[in-house]
Formats: structure tokens, sequence, C-alpha cells
């Protein structure tokens, strides 16, 4: 009997993959980076496609709203994974604890991953409504606030989408953490416990490293999740008071899909690709240890 | 056991370096080879006059060269609209298929991105007869050469004949094509909660600009009625348009065109009164007379706050909206919404808002004498008659939704005439003919035929966001929008 | 457990409670109100007229009130269409996902093979491409090239090819965890690569791959952008494009509560049938733990 070797055996596995990486990246690339080389406009109809070369690549960069739409971009992203990976590994933790009532909890917890991105973008919105949400009402309730008032403001626009983001996306991520914690030997908490260490080193030292790959799966997942964000902007703020949550992702869908600008949209998601990547890059880099095989 | 246990590669710096530039030099090289090969076709050059254009390039799905015509049952006639009451649409399509024995297929598209919808739809070609379009799409459309000229109906003297004279000429292009038939006609403009205008003691002093609205705002807000009088339509949202800036600044008699009416250039800059009336925007934010995340809200979200009975001014809001917040199980403030008159002296406006049409337009298409009978017959039964002669599809709206309509007749029909009266409670006959006054002293700006209308519209909004929120001061506001304005237009000579 | 560390701990699932349930509860609270409750202040937590006229106008059921005036009053046939649309939609391409990204996982998750860390990076950077850009090639394909704008074919398959690479990395962590001793006996007892991962490592890997199966289906479900540009005001019409425009223009606050807290129904109740496989969805790093 003929044997694959090892490799054709694995590359015979992998191939639908590979087709489908040619189908998603070349083609999308392929086409949008030729969108990138010309100024492409249905509305002139006379001169659809003008050649320009790299001049978009360069106009691009020098439109003052890319460097803000830029800086929000990772406002965003930095808060949305942050209060994401905290209350993840908070409420991972808190799951992993006996509890009575545990799997109700477990089963309520992943509900909000559940209901779609742009719902929770209409419900968020909602919630926060200066006439009319429950944020307002809950102040005023308590005697916080004396009236209804803004809540969400040119300030503070990107936070608030970021938190109710954050409210969508962490639910999944206690499901990443969740298993991984319960095969943490309860011997080596015990042991660091008799040698005087305090619960957050014991966290610290025993609980994180024992996350560490799931850890980076997580975060690279998420951090590409929250930079490419759309709908959510698109149902809670439209580009947020006055531009405040204007992100390239909306920025990109504005220009390609509305203005129908396809040259600067495609220029623009090109670097937000870039942005992307060199993000992931990051990560792999700072959180990838290979140990050395232990057997 | 037969894995071979290589050790694995420590991921480092250069092997990622070295895999992400083989990715670059992939799709670079691929990218010059999709700009060869998979180019997608031009769509359609437009000469203004002539026989229907296909683009030679275009591959399409559908049947292209010959046009083989099907019965109506396996080629209905494809009708988008946008989601406002699709079930009145959809009764009157099955009114249509009944007297026309015909097959009707009604497309939902959401409003939010309608138009943008659209517009892919007729670059693409997909399957569409007749589609909702407004304001200044159907210009943009009929300049592309993507929708028909309705003086080809076969009722068309009579259809022209039977519509209000200044829709006709709104409808018509600069070289004579009729693009489309009226749907429904609007022209935004301030309503006033009543209520909160009683307890301040300006029931009877109407404002007569927009100025003096501000001014009305700040004595409620100084009473102490309400903290937010204001409720203003400032959303820069592309699709929705802006309306409020041009139209304050075309009704105004300090005002003006934006353009010059013949030749389209930007006659507008710092010097003229579009730097004051955003000064007055600016002071009226400044001052908290509105909610600071007024740039947000969406039309849904006005009404919501109008109807909360929270603001006294909603400026502005289309007329139809009336029922809505006069229905005492939707509204605080039925029965005390109403109308704001115009004035009559030399600083009054000359009307509120800008004239609009909703209207049907008809794609251009190569369809064959027997397809082409049965969409003009769709086309005449919504905007115009059905078969038996009656103005059934306008007078419905008007009926039901409070929609004006394009046709005299209707208008003044008097069971339509009724129906608006019981929807203004307040002043009722009084606050119908208020609204039959802006309804013919309102006008539409020359502009609106441009191409670049809708791009210019949407940088007037983001302008003025970011003046009125002070992030520009109102020069480089003004500044930034004649710029634009004539980016766009330099693009669209090309 | 002290005391302390007791009432600690169910504070915070008080706590946690709260943070998942308050917004969901509200968004339901609102859905069976009146307009003119929502405007209440300060709000109503239990609505003092409760009403189901909202879910009745969603389904085309008779009601006894008229609403006046504008209001995008949604076809009831299209919605049930609609819902339709996406479970039919979701439901083949997960199962076309999962029987995939097994695969792939498991030869990422278990094999060594030249080129590996590469392929592995290459997952990841699928998802680097911002949606807008993929989705504008593919209006175009579908439009110009292959008839399927508009058809729920379609999007099967621009879901089929975003989904796999994620799902595929997410389970290539999971079958590394997978106790390789009972994989080694199979082999040592004479089954070959391919039957030994039928019969031994499939059942294994059964509750992640189940797992796999839920995310996908929730992917797909929810995906707002490409059902959007790809279907709307077509036959096809998932339900994410269908409430696009609602969200939007005229469709006031209960209404809106009502269509997304049933537009959740399925995915959430899915979740919840799915809920113990995904907590056992531990994930290893692959390549070391060889």
């Amino acid at each position: 009997m003929k044997a694959l070797s090892d490799d054709q055996f694995a590359y015979l596995l992998i191939l639908p993959l590979i087709i489908i990486s040619l189908a998603m990246i070349v083609y999308p690339l392929a086409f949008s980076f030729w969108l990138t080389l010309n100024d492409v406009n249905f509305g002139r109809p006379s001169n659809v496609y003008i050649f320009t070369g790299f001049e978009q690549w360069v106009k691009v960069l020098y439109d003052p709203q890319f460097l803000s739409s830029f800086l929000i971009t990772i406002r965003f992203a930095f808060i949305a994974v942050v209060v994401s990976l905290l209350l993840s590994l908070g409420i991972a933790l808190l799951l992993n604890e006996p509890l009575k009532g545990r799997g109700l909890l477990r089963a309520l917890v992943i509900v909000p991953w559940a209901i779609p991105e742009y719902a929770v973008g209409v419900l968020w919105k909602y919630l926060y409504d200066a006439d009319i949400g429950l944020f307002n009402g809950i102040l005023y309730v308590f005697h916080i606030i004396p009236g209804y008032t803004t809540l969400m403001l040119e300030s503070n626009a990107v936070e608030l989408v970021a938190i109710a983001y954050s409210w969508h996306m962490a639910s999944l991520g206690v499901f990443f953490f969740l298993p991984g914690l319960s095969f943490i030997s309860q011997e080596e908490y015990r042991a660091a416990r008799i040698d005087g260490a305090g619960s957050f080193r014991r966290f610290w030292h025993i609980t994180l490293p024992h996350l560490r790959y799931p850890l980076l799966v997580w975060l690279v997942f998420l951090t590409m999740e929250s930079v490419r964000a759309l709908d959510i902007i698109l149902t809670m703020t439209g580009g947020g008071p006055n531009l405040a949550t204007n992100t390239l992702s909306f920025i990109g869908y504005k220009q390609t899909f509305q203005l129908l600008n396809l040259s600067p949209g495609a220029t623009l998601s090109y670097y937000l690709m870039f942005l992307t990547i060199a993000l992931a890059m990051v990560y792999f880099y700072v959180l990838y240890r290979p140990k050395k095989k232990a057997d | 056991m037969s894995e071979v246990k290589k050790e694995p590669e420590k991921i480092n710096r250069r092997s990622y370096l070295k895999y992400v530039g083989a990715g670059v030099v992939v799709v670079a090289v691929a990218g010059a080879g999709a700009y060869y090969a998979t180019m997608p076709a031009a769509p359609p050059t437009t000469p203004t006059t002539q026989t229907v254009t296909q683009a030679a390039t275009v591959t399409q799905a559908s049947p292209t060269a010959t046009v083989t015509e099907l019965p109506p049952s396996q080629d209905p006639i494809h009708m988008n609209i946008w989601a406002f009451r699709p079930d009145i649409v959809d009764a009157n399509s099955k009114i249509f298929a009944q007297q026309y024995n015909d097959n009707v297929k009604i497309e939902l598209v959401a409003a939010g991105d309608y138009n943008s919808v659209v517009e892919e739809k007729l670059i693409t070609k997909v399957p569409m007869d007749v589609f909702y379009s407004g304001g200044q799409y159907y210009f943009r459309a009929g300049r592309a050469g993507w929708i028909e000229d309705l003086n080809t109906l076969p009722d068309a003297d009579a259809i022209k004949k039977d519509m209000y004279p200044n829709f006709l000429d709104w409808l018509t292009s600069s070289d004579g094509r009729l693009l489309g038939l009226v749907y429904f006609f609007e022209v935004k403009c301030p309503l006033a909660n009543m209520d909160i205008l009683e307890k301040a003691g300006l029931a009877d002093t109407p404002p007569t600009n927009y100025e003096e609205i501000f001014d009305q705002c700040r004595e409620i807000k100084k009473k102490g009625i309400v903290q937010y009088p204001l409720l203003a339509d400032w959303n820069p949202v592309w699709n929705d348009g802006p309306y409020e800036l041009y139209s304050e600044y075309m009704n105004s008699p300090k005002g003006g065109e934006l353009f010059d009416p013949k030749t389209f250039e930007p006659i507008f800059d710092t010097n003229t009164y579009l730097a004051d009336l955003l000064a007055s925007w600016k002071a009226a934010y400044d001052d908290n007379l509105c909610t600071k995340d007024i740039f947000t809200l969406s039309w849904g979200d006005r009404q919501a706050r109008f109807s909360s009975g929270q603001h006294a001014f909603l400026v502005c809001d289309e007329p139809y909206d009336m029922p809505t917040y006069n229905d005492p199980t939707r509204s605080k403030i039925a029965g005390k919404a109403s109308l704001v008159p115009l004035g009559t002296g030399p600083d009054a406006c000359t009307s509120w808002g800008t004239g609009l049409i909703g209207s049907y337009c008809m794609t251009k298409k190569d369809r064959g004498p027997e397809k082409t009978k049965r969409v003009n017959e769709f086309m005449e039964f919504f905007g115009w008659k059905d078969k038996d002669g009656n103005y059934r599809v306008a007078k419905e709206w008007a009926l039901q939704t409070n929609l004006q309509s394009g046709i005299p007749a209707v208008a003044e029909d008097p069971d339509v005439v009724k129906s608006f009266i019981s929807n203004l409670p307040y002043r009722k006959d009084k606050d119908y003919a208020i609204l039959l006054d802006i309804t013919s002293k309102c006008k539409q700006p020359k502009w609106f035929t441009q191409y670049w209308a809708i791009e210019f519209i949407y940088s007037l909004g983001t302008w003025s966001t970011k003046a009125v929120s002070g992030t520009v001061s109102i020069k480089d506001a003004i500044t930034g929008m004649r710029t634009d304005a004539e980016n766009l237009i330099k693009q669209y000579q090309q | 457990m002290t005391i302390v560390g007791r009432i600690v701990r169910y504070l915070c699932a008080v706590l946690l409670i709260i943070w998942i349930g308050l917004p969901i509860y509200w968004m339901f609270n609102m859905s069976i109100m009146l307009e003119i409750e929502t405007y209440s202040v300060p709000p109503h937590f239990i609505p003092q007229n409760p009403v189901d006229f909202w879910y009745r106008i969603m389904f085309g059921l008779p009601v006894t009130h008229q609403l006046a005036g504008a209001v995008g009053v949604m076809n009831a046939a299209l919605f049930t269409h609609g819902i339709y649309n996406s479970i039919f939609v979701a439901l083949p391409t997960s199962l076309a996902v999962i029987a995939v990204s097994s695969l792939v996982a498991y030869a990422f998750g278990r094999l060594n093979f030249r080129h590996k860390n590469a392929l592995l990076f290459s997952l990841l950077t699928s998802r680097t491409l911002p949606p807008i850009s993929i989705v504008i090639p593919y209006f175009i394909f579908f439009t110009v090239y292959v008839p399927l704008y508009g058809t729920t074919y379609g999007l099967m398959i621009m879901y089929f090819i975003t989904i796999v690479p994620m799902v595929s990395w997410i389970l290539t962590g999971y079958f590394a965890s997978l106790p390789i001793e009972i994989e080694r006996a199979s082999r040592i007892d004479g089954c070959t690569r391919t039957s030994s991962f039928r019969r031994v490592i499939l059942p294994m890997a059964a509750p992640g791959v189940a797992a796999g199966f839920l995310i996908s289906f929730i992917m797909c479900y929810n995906e707002y952008l490409f059902a959007m540009i790809l279907t709307m005001g077509s036959e096809g019409a998932t339900l994410p494009a269908l409430l696009a425009g609602l969200f939007s223009h005229g469709t006031v606050m209960p209404l809106m509560s009502a269509l997304v807290i049933v537009a959740m129904i399925p995915p959430v109740v899915l979740a919840l049938i799915f809920q113990r496989y995904i907590t056992q969805l531990r994930i290893v790093d692959p390549v070391t733990t060889l």
C-alpha cells in the first residue's frame, strides 16, 4: 500500500483551505489594488477610469481626516481590547469558582455574543439616549444627576462605543479562557499559597502563564476584529457626534459604498490592512514563546 | 510511528518579514495581472439622446442582445422601494396585477442606504424596472443615462398637464427629459410644540426666520420651561441630506443662491450671509439650546424626541409626520403639534425648507415592445391614474400617510383636504392654510440638477457640523465648502 | 473558602447578572410598551400598560389599534422570509465550515510539515482584510460574472470563505490539546492515518467541533455587511439585510426592540444548547506541544 508521506497527507488536508484563501485573499486584494491605482468614478461616464499610479496612496496620507481617523481607530481598538480582556478574564475566573448556579451563569454569559453586533449597537444607543435612555433614567432615579442630559459627547463617544463593543465581545472571550483555567491543577496554587504568595502573585505567576496561548489567540482575534469593527459604528453612531467615532473602517465604508469613491475607499482599506497585520505581528513577537519540547 | 519530529522553527522577526514581503510581491504581480485580465467592464457611456445604450463590454448574466420576451408570470416587473409602508405598496401592486393581468415583484431596500444600493444596482444592471428616487438622485441618474425619459410614456402629455407646474419643472432635466413621476412631495418646515410656546407666552408671535426661532428658544430656556428647546436637523448624514443650511440660505432675504443659476459657479464666500447664518447656528449650539448629540440623531430619533415633549421647535421636519405627533398613543404632545406660519416682514423668510420630490423612475433598458408596454402601464398606474381613470395611488398615500401629492386634483379632493386638516388638530383650517402657503412658495435650488449636488450637500453638512461644534472656525468652514465645490465641479468636468 | 471570599464571589456573580441582563431586559421592556410610555421620565422598569402590539405587527397579526402616520411598518411575510433565509444560509454553511476546518485544524494541530508556520500565519492574515474591500469585488463578481447577486447561495459562498480560516485557527489550538496517547495507541494498533482520524480523533474532538459549528452559525446569522450589500432588497435577503434600513429611518424604538428580540432568538437558543461544548474548547499552542 502506497503511503502518503506526512507532508503530503498534511497538504491534502489543507488543500481546501489553500484554495479558499486564494479566492478570499488574492481576488479582493488584486481588485482593490487595481482600484487604488486608478481614479474610478462611475458618475463620470465619459471617463470612468483614469490611471493615477500611486498618487492615491500619497494623497490619502496627507488628508487630515486620515490621521484623525487612524488615531480614533487605535483608540477604539485599545479600549475595546483592554476592557474586553479584563472582563473576559474576570468573568472566566469567576465562573471557574465553585458557585451555585454556575451552569446557568455560563449559559447567560454567552448571550451578549449571540446577539448580532448591529443589534448591540441599536441597544446601547437606546441605553445612552439623552432624552429617553435607560442610563439617564438610572442616574436620575438615584439622584446622581438633576435631569436627563447628553451622555454621549464628542469627547467620550469612542469610549462609550468601545464599552458597548466589549459587552458584546467579552462574552466570547470568556470561553477562550474558561477551559484553560479548569486545567490548571490546584497543586500549584496550594504550593504557592504555602510559600506565602498573595492572590495577585498567584494569578500572575501561575494562572497567566497557563493561559499564554489562549491569550495570544484571543488578543490577536480581538484586536483584528476591533480594528475592523464596522457594524456597531454604523448602527450606533454613524461616525459619531461630529466625526468622533470616524474609524478607518467606517470611512472606508462611507467612501466605497455611499459616496461610490471606490479608489480612496480601497486605499484606506489597504492602510487598515497594514495596520492589522502590523498589530498581529507585534502580538506574536511579544507573546509567542515556543517552549522546548517537553517529553 | 512515522511522525517525523522536525524542530519547529522559532517564529522570529526575519521569517515574518520574509513572508510578508513575499506576500506583497505576490499581490503586486497579481494586481498587475488583474489590471489586464479581471477588469470589470465599463458601464454605458452616456450620449443623452438616442437609442438604447447597452455597454458593449458588459457581460451580463441575463439575456443581452436579442431580448427574449417572457410572459408576465415568468418575467415580473421589478420595483424597488424603500421601507415606508411597504404594505400599501404591496396592496397597490396587487391591484395593478389584477387590473392589467400582470405580475409585480416588490423589492424592499433599506432606507438608510437606499440610494447607494440603488445606484450600485443601476451600475451593475441587475433586474430592476421601476424604483423610488428623490431629491437630487434622479438628476444624477438622469445624467449618467441610467433612467428613461418619461416623455415616451403614451399619456405623457396628459400626465404633464395634470401636475403642478413647478413640480414638473423640478422633474425635468436641463435637456428636456422627464426624469420621473411624482410619488410624493415634501417641504420640510419648522414644527412647534405649542404647549411649550403657550407656557412661554409666545404662542401668538410666531418666528419669521431662523434667528427668531433661536431667540424664542433662548427665552424658553431662560424661563426654565424645558432644558433643550431646540431640536435641529443637523445630522450630516449621507443619504438623508442636511437640508437646513442651503434651505435657510435660499429662503432668507439676506441670502440667495449658492451657485450662479446659469454657469453653476460657486458664488458664496466668507463675506456672504452664509457666515452669519453659521454664526447663529453656532451661538445656538454654544448656548445649549439643543443637546450636544444633535449631530447623531436620525430622523427616527428626532421623531421620538419631539414626541416626548421635551423640545419646543423641531427644525425641520416633514408635515407628513403630523399624524405621528398628534396621535395620543404615540406622542405626549398630541394635539399640540403645529406648523410655524410664514411671516410677511422684510426680515421674514420667503418660505421654509426646500421643495423635494420623491419620484418614480424607470430604468433605461432594452425591454422589447411587450415588456415596455407593461412597464409603462405600471408607471402610469403608480404615478398617475389606474385603469379605471382614478388617481388611486396618490390619493391612498394622501389619506393613509398624509403624503402630499403632485396632482392638484388629488390635493384638492375634499376627502384628502379633510384628512389633512384632521391631522392638524391645533389650528385646523389655519394650519392647513399655512401648509398650502409654504408649499406654493417653496423653491428648489437650481444646482440640484448637477451631478455633484449630492456630494456637495454632504460637504456642506460635514463642514457646517465642524463649524457649529467649533472644531474649525466659520471662515475656514466656508472656505472648505467653497474649495470642495470647486473641486467637485472640476472633477466632473473631465 | 472564607466567608468574605464567598460574599465577594456572590456579589461578583450578581454584578455579572446585572451587566449582562439589564440591557437585554430593557430591550424586552421597550418592546412591550407603546411609544408614549417609553418617553416616561423616570423610566418605567415594569410597564404599566404592557402590550404585545409590536409583536403582532411584526408577524402580521390583527391589531386593535391603528398606528397613525409614518411608520416603517414591516411586512410580516418579508420578515419571516428573512429569518428563513438567515437560517437557510447559516446551517449548510456551518456544516461545510466544520467539515473543512476539522481537516485543516487536525493538520495544523497535530502534524508537522514544511512551511507550517507560514501557512498558520496566513490563516490569520485572511482576516486582516477589511470587510468592505472584500465585498465590493465580490459584488461586481456576483453581478457581472456569476449571477449570484441577491441569492442566498452567493452569501453562502462569501461566508464559507471568510469563516473557514478563523474557525480553522481556533480549532487548531483545540486539536492540539487532545491527548496524543490515544492517537498513538490507535496507530500502533495498525490504523492508517485516515481511519485513525475518522474513528479516534473525530469522536474525541466532537465537543470542539460542535463549538466550531456554533461559532460558525452565529457568525453567519449575525453578519451584517455582506448580507446588506449582496442581498438587500432581493429574494435572498437575510434578516440583517431586512433590518438594516429600518434601523435608521422611521422605525420607532419599541418596534425596533421587538424586531431585535425576535431576531436574536435563534442564535441565543442555539448558543444555550451548544453552550456546554464551547466550555470545553480548550486551546493549546499547536506548534510546541507535540
